[in-house]
């Protein structure tokens, strides 16, 4: 009797035979294998990269001391903290990170000056709002008054390129100031704080070199801009230097007093979490961004690894059966089950190993190249190249599983072949697939029990907030079902192809012979059509989503006017002075406004003043204000005027304050859901209502108007046709449970007769009243804006040039301008890229499974070509090839894309606007394949390429 | 169960094979008794569809026979799981087939040392071994040698080499020289010939008269039985004179 029992070194043996047999293999097959490789490789690049990238966007403790503080010790400046019971973060000064919250009036910030501690030098740094003026407009620049050159500010300021200043008048300047004004050395440049002469460039290292700051001296800077209110003592920081750490039981007393500290110790050394909590105050949770991060980064990533995966599955499978013979010799030499399969797999972790190393190499690399250039161009974006070891080790991990996995397959198909047919052959007979429809039947079942369950769950709960509240379940049943019904199509691809293209009898020869030779060869059509599959699920999904948030954002979109209109205000509100007396407000001249905007932007239609009733002027707001007085008097106006809600015609609201029912007529139209403003209400006429609210104003509505009454745009403030039209203090705070958009409290009342002129759009206007009723009713109706009609949105270009202009006519640099865009439809670029990002996917797996469905069919094209079959039966069958592993993988994606992101965007907020895109769908499902089948035959040569005869692949 | 003598290296007890079911069936061989002892040449011949390569893949242990049984130096094979059946390839059987014989990433020596080191022997031990064994064909300066740097003719003694490396005493042989010219054909049967010679139990399938002379034994099949069995030859000019070669 023979003995037959496994020796003790068979198995690492066998496996060393496979790992020799797999990596001449690869060698023997460059393109296959570098194919694999980079599908693996440069999904694990682009998450290390990107790995790589965020983490060298966050500064390292050493980073942060040396771009902060440079060689300082510490930096001492104010604390934005609502009280003294505030802890701020040990290595950001500007954040609080404990806090009991409460805002205490009595609080005042000590100043930081006055905390410093004895025993070092004081390096102060002051930072300033200057101007400058550029043509007619004075624009915005940032002073800085610090000796930028110290010593002990080496590695947070650098001198780039010139001197010193030595003269009176010189200055240091960032790169970005002579780049934006097209200033040189030695030009002389005026600004707000006096007329300087940059003499050299100066990189502060937390900042970017693009920002427009001048570095100035204390003796250069005027007293009086030195001490311009808002400007002190908050924009005041205060460097210590010395040997002496600054300590955390030190920054503790000083955030006591509302001063903030950046030590270099503390930084370095952090004190534990417990002892950043104020006492009393629970400890903040936990944050979780970095679960977040980690979560979508390995979503993401298993998403794209199981893409490339399937699209390396299908040339794995197709190695695996041009090894087939090589395998089964294997096999008729001695060789067991899984030593054939492990011969596979061992490509799989040779292409694997490559490319995860090549990947994270590259990743790396690219990372490290993108940081190091962005420095040097001066940006502070990124602080230095730290890699995330645990993302790239991760990245890697994933990758080499993919591999394995999309070798793993092909392998047991292999392995599981009769070793005596594959020799007769050269092919492995197909596996049973029965196991596998089996499987895939019972998941797609599974999926279809979720979908139901979280569709029906999802509409059982009527009430808004039970809704909210079932949310997460509902959203986890649907897309857990949309997951396993993906996985269920890929399970039951094999039999759908077989199914498919049972009966082709009747298609002409190309699409037979492909259909057939789909069916015939599933282990490499398949991971095709499976990867073709997820992609357009992805895709479907994405598009139904994405076209759902646009309506969504269509139908909340909020206008501030018609489309392309802008208001421009005709008086200007100054701010008051450090002592609180009051400045006269800016008025400027509608005339001039107009030719400004017309000047910078060249596409203004028409403009037309536009009055109101008063605006809210010198109206002192806030703790403490005396309400015994007027609140209108000859120099200030604290009155708005709102239009009230009748009882019963309130939105609905459920007990969280979510709208109960957002098709309901009262929720709907103009102001419904919006609280009061100064402007809400128009004075004017039929040439107001036609230019504010688009709407022609009938003679019924001129009657009302002519009768004292009010042309009102939204129905909901109407009852037995009159309108209440309230004024409100605004100094006042109203709390009103059945209307909280009700803010201050109503001082006057008068109801008016009314007629709704309902708007095309959902305007922030109550309505239009006539000059005499606003007259009689002591509304004070004044010229209140200048509305601008533009035939065209204004490109960026245009709207900085505006705004420009403008802030010259008002002499007030921060005013901008902005004309009201309507909906976009930009976004459709979006939507497409979707279709475009499936489509390329498509065609690179519709076009592997071509290429190798064209070399396994050599033979049959020699035996075609031999009985006179066209050359170009060739590439009309490379065309059906990819046609059909496209076109199925894409009708299958569409449906389980499509089906639960409908139902998932019907369970969310999104419920009332749930749309589906079908022209991209369609385009998705049939234009993407035809596209396909196009390339594939117009890159197919007709004629068949010479080849050398290699025994045994 | 049959009774064996101990010379017996391979026997075949009353085995069918069919392939397919019901109106499809195709009985490929019926009830076939056929021994093959130690050093004993057994040629298989017969018209295309008769059988020999299904015979020759029962007698490996590469297909599985309907009925009957197939025993190996004593062992029945139906018993034996596919790992086991693997392992009596490595330790007892070799397999010679018409063409594609080689596995094509691994060199002569490798393709020789497979069986050995599949079954954990360690290489240098292995490579030692198939060097033997291809001084014993003839071929030792192409140890190193891939397949598409080898003749036909090369290719086919490596594959002897590998069927006969270790202690295997059954060759089994499907057409080896079918791909080859006749004068290299002739030297492989003359290195099947000597392999049979030093003691291995050797079954060559071949439709070719003037092969089949170099066997101790003609066993002809048609229609899955066997019809005739022929006399030892041992002059292989003489088989060839009466078959009119």
């Amino acid at each position: 009797m023979l003995d037959l029992a496994p020796t003790r070194t068979g198995r690492r043996s066998s496996f060393r035979v496979a790992l020799r047999v797999a990596r001449r293999d690869i060698r023997r097959h460059k393109g296959r294998s570098l194919l694999i490789i980079l599908l693996i490789m440069l999904p694990v690049a682009g998450m290390t990269g990107a790995a790589t990238l965020f983490q060298s966007s966050q500064k390292t403790p050493e980073e942060i001391v040396r771009f902060e503080l440079g060689g300082t010790q510490a930096r001492f400046s104010t604390l934005p903290a609502p009280n003294a019971h505030s802890v701020q973060d040990p290595l950001n000064d500007a954040m609080v990170v404990s806090s009991t919250g409460v805002y205490d009036p009595d609080f005042k910030p000590a100043n930081p000056r006055d905390l410093l501690p004895p025993g070092y030098e004081v390096l102060p740094l002051r930072q300033l709002n200057l101007t400058t003026g550029v043509g007619s407009a004075l624009v915005s620049l940032q002073g800085r008054v610090v000796d930028a050159l110290h010593p002990a500010f080496a590695g947070k300021f650098t001198l780039l390129e010139g001197r010193a200043p030595q003269a009176a008048g010189e200055a240091l300047v960032s790169p970005g100031l002579l780049e934006r004004f097209s200033l040189g050395f030695g030009e002389e440049f005026t600004t707000s704080a006096g007329t300087f002469v940059p003499v050299g460039t100066v990189r502060d290292a937390d900042a970017s070199d693009r920002n427009s700051v001048i570095f100035l001296r204390q003796e250069q800077v005027p007293e009086a801009v030195l001490n311009e209110g808002p400007q002190s003592p908050h924009s005041m920081s205060y460097y210590l230097v010395g040997s002496e750490p600054v300590t955390w039981p030190q920054i503790l007393a000083a955030n006591r007093q509302g001063v903030s500290v950046l030590s270099r110790s503390v930084v370095l050394n952090p004190p534990s979490l417990a002892e950043r909590n104020v006492d009393g105050v629970p400890p903040p949770p936990s944050s979780s961004g970095a679960v977040a991060l980690y979560t979508t980064f390995g979503l993401v990533a298993v998403l794209a690894l199981l893409e490339v995966g399937l699209l390396a599955g299908a040339a794995f499978a197709v190695g695996a059966k041009r090894q087939v013979r090589e395998l089964a010799l294997l096999a008729a030499s001695g060789a067991d089950t899984p030593t054939v399969r492990s011969v596979v797999t061992s490509a799989g972790l040779w292409l694997g190993s490559i490319a995860v190393l090549a990947g994270a190499a590259l990743g790396l690399g690219s990372g490290a190249a993108v940081v190091y250039w962005v420095r040097s161009m001066g940006s502070a974006r990124f602080a230095g190249v730290h890699p995330d070891v645990l993302l790239t080790v991760v990245a890697m991990v994933l990758g080499l599983v993919c591999c394995l996995l999309a070798a793993m397959a092909p392998a047991n198909q292999v392995a599981r072949q009769a070793a005596l047919g594959a020799l007769k052959s050269g092919r492995a007979p197909a596996g049973s697939a029965k196991r596998t429809t089996i499987a895939g039947a019972v998941l797609l079942l599974l999926a279809g029990a979720l979908l139901a369950a979280g569709w029906l769950l999802g509409e059982s709960a009527g009430d808004p907030d039970r809704r909210a509240g079932q949310l997460p379940v509902v959203t986890s049943l649907l897309i857990g079902g949309a997951v396993l019904a993906v996985a269920a199509l890929v399970l039951l691809a094999g039999y759908l192809v077989g199914l498919l293209t049972a009966r082709t009898g009747a298609l002409p020869l190309s699409l037979r012979m492909a259909a057939r030779d789909s069916a015939r060869n599933r282990g490499r059509t398949v991971p095709a059509v499976g990867a073709v599959l997820a992609a357009a699920t992805l895709a479907s999904a994405a598009l139904v989503l994405a076209a759902s948030q646009q309506a969504m954002m269509r139908e909340n979109h909020s206008w501030t006017a018609l489309e392309n209109q802008a208001f421009l205000p005709l008086s200007l509100e100054q701010p008051l002075l450090p002592d609180g007396s009051t400045q006269p407000a800016v008025v400027v001249d509608p005339a001039e406004l107009a030719s400004a905007v017309e000047g910078a932007t060249g596409n203004v239609a028409w403009t037309r003043t536009i009055s109101a009733p008063g605006y809210v002027h010198n109206c002192a707001f806030g703790n403490g204000t005396d309400l015994s007085g007027p609140a209108r008097t000859a120099t200030s106006n604290c009155l708005q005027y709102v239009l009230a809600t009748p009882a019963g015609n309130e939105c609905p609201m459920t007990p969280e304050r979510r709208v109960a029912d957002p098709n309901d007529w009262r929720c709907r139209g103009s102001m419904a859901q919006s609280p009061g403003a100064q402007g809400s209400i128009l004075v004017g006429g039929a040439d107001e209502i036609s230019a504010v609210l688009g709407a022609e104003a009938g003679p019924e509505a001129l009657a009302v108007l002519a009768d004292g009454g009010m042309v009102v745009t939204n129905p909901v403030f109407v009852r037995d046709g009159t309108v209440v039209l309230e004024g409100q203090d605004v100094r006042t705070q109203a709390q009103d449970p059945a209307d909280p958009s009700r803010m201050h409290e109503t001082v006057t009342s008068s109801t008016l007769p009314a007629i709704v002129v309902e708007p095309a759009q959902a305007l922030p206007y109550y309505g239009v009243i006539s000059p005499e009723t606003a007259r009689r009713l002591d509304l004070h109706p004044e010229p209140a804006e200048l509305l601008v009609q533009l035939t065209s949105f204004p490109s960026a270009g245009e709207r900085d040039a505006a705004a420009g202009a403008v802030a010259a006519v008002y002499q007030q640099p921060a005013v901008g301008f902005w004309a009201e865009p309507g909906i976009t439809q930009g976004d459709s670029w979006m939507t497409w890229s979707i279709v475009a990002i499936s489509a390329v996917i498509t065609f690179s797996a519709a076009g592997i499974t071509t290429g190798l469905s064209l070399a396994d069919a050599r033979a049959d094209h020699v035996t075609l070509a031999g009985i006179g079959a066209s050359p170009r039966l060739r590439k009309s069958l490379a065309g059906s090839q990819a046609l059909l592993t496209a076109g199925l993988g894409t009708l299958l994606g569409g449906i389980a894309g499509t089906l639960p992101a409908v139902l998932v965007a019907g369970s969310t907020e999104l419920r009332t606007a749930v749309e589906v895109p079908w022209l991209h769908l369609l385009a998705l499902v049939f234009a993407v394949p035809l596209a396909g089948g196009l390339l594939a035959w117009l890159f197919t040569r007709a004629r068949l390429p010479a080849s050398r005869r290699t025994l045994g692949t | 169960m049959s009774v064996q003598g101990p010379q017996q290296v391979l026997e075949l007890a009353k085995v069918s094979r069919t392939f397919g079911e019901g109106a499809t069936a195709v009985a490929a061989l019926r009830d076939v008794e056929l021994t093959i002892k130690a050093g004993e040449f057994v040629a298989v011949m017969g018209p295309s569809g008769s059988g020999k390569s299904s015979l020759l893949a029962l007698a490996g242990g590469l297909d599985r026979p309907t009925s009957g049984g197939v025993f190996v130096e004593s062992t029945p094979l139906a018993g034996l799981g596919l790992n086991e059946l693997a392992r009596l390839r490595r330790r007892a059987v070799g397999y010679v087939f018409q063409d594609f014989n080689l596995v094509p990433t691994l060199t002569a020596a490798e393709n020789v040392a497979l069986p050995l080191e599949l079954d954990g022997t360690a290489w240098k031990r292995a490579r030692r071994q198939a060097l033997d064994a291809l001084r014993q064909v003839g071929i030792p300066e192409l140890a190193d040698r891939f397949m598409d740097q080898m003749s036909g003719g090369q290719q086919q003694r490596v594959a002897i080499a590998r069927a006969v490396v270790g202690q295997r005493r059954l060759i089994l042989a499907d057409e080896p020289t079918g791909a080859l010219d006749s004068t290299t054909g002739q030297g492989v049967m003359e290195v099947l010939r000597a392999r049979a010679d030093a003691g291995a139990a050797v079954m060559l399938v071949t439709h070719e008269a003037r092969h089949a002379a170099w066997a101790d034994r003609v066993v002809f099949l048609r229609d899955g039985r066997i019809v005739d069995q022929a006399a030892a030859m041992h002059d292989p000019a003489m088989l060839l004179a009466q078959a009119g070669l």
